[in-house]
């Protein structure tokens, strides 16, 4: 899985702290969410989409091998 | 306010340290009085831990932790005096061993920086998966320690054993922890 979630969270200007603070998690769990070492609920990702004023589809991309 | 969920694994947790409790005191009852009071003693201070740690984990607030090592600290005095002056008639060992536990798990929560402290999905999900892990560990210990006995290539006591598995439990937990949090997640 590959995020887009950097790219849209320097856009917003954001820190990863700020996010994290934003969505109630760790600031390690952005982190690792941004690297697409971590595979997030149905529930952190919408909320992760909704601070950054995006949707899931846009945020995560999934490839041939996630499926 | 806590939710439904909160709710419901500090009712479990709350229920598992009372069976703790009720198994001691059935225990005492079904013997006659004669039951050992140590090994009781140290399953009611068990329960007592059971029940506080599940609260103080619950609410994951400051204050919940500085009562809980407060309360460890007296535990390790009232054990220490009755065990010197004799005029308790609880086990001072036990309690003291309780009161150890409680100042080191809210030690351990109050040194924490803010951001540890936060629990989140991925942290309860490497905590569980760790759990599980360790349970698997253990299990396969118990398995090989079984036939090494049946087979009389090991012969210790059960004490040993039991000190031994003890162990191996809460260290393979928190290495297992420890490495899928490294790791970012549990596969």
């Amino acid at each position: 899985m590959q995020t887009r979630m950097k790219e849209f969270r320097a856009r917003k200007g954001m820190t990863q702290a700020a996010l994290a603070e934003a969505v109630g998690v760790r600031r390690e769990t952005i982190v690792f969410l941004e690297k697409g070492k971590y595979n997030p609920s149905l529930r952190l990702a919408w909320q992760v989409a909704c601070a950054l004023d995006t949707t899931i589809d846009d945020l995560f991309l999934f490839g041939e091998e996630d499926k | 306010m806590l939710d439904k969920k909160a709710m419901k694994q500090m009712w479990f947790g709350i229920l598992f340290g009372l069976l703790f409790i009720v198994a001691a005191v059935a225990a005492w009852l079904v013997s006659g009085g004669t039951a050992d009071t140590t090994g009781l003693t140290i399953l009611v201070v068990l329960g007592i831990l059971m029940i506080i740690l599940t609260v103080v984990k619950i609410h994951a607030d400051r204050r919940y932790f500085l009562v809980m090592t407060v309360i460890g600290v007296v535990m390790v005095g009232t054990g220490a005096l009755g065990m010197l002056t004799g005029t308790i008639p609880l086990e001072g060992g036990s309690l003291i061993t309780g009161g150890l536990i409680m100042i080191f798990c809210g030690g351990i929560w109050l040194a924490r920086s803010k951001e540890k402290r936060i629990v989140d999905e991925r942290s309860q999900k490497i905590g569980t998966y760790g759990t599980a892990f360790s349970w698997y560990v253990t299990f396969m210990a118990v398995v090989i320690l079984y036939w090494l006995d049946m087979l009389d290539v090991l012969a210790v006591q059960a004490s040993t054993i039991l000190g031994s598995l003890m162990f191996l439990m809460i260290f393979s937990a928190l290495f297992f922890q420890w490495y899928y949090n490294r790791q970012g997640d549990v596969y």
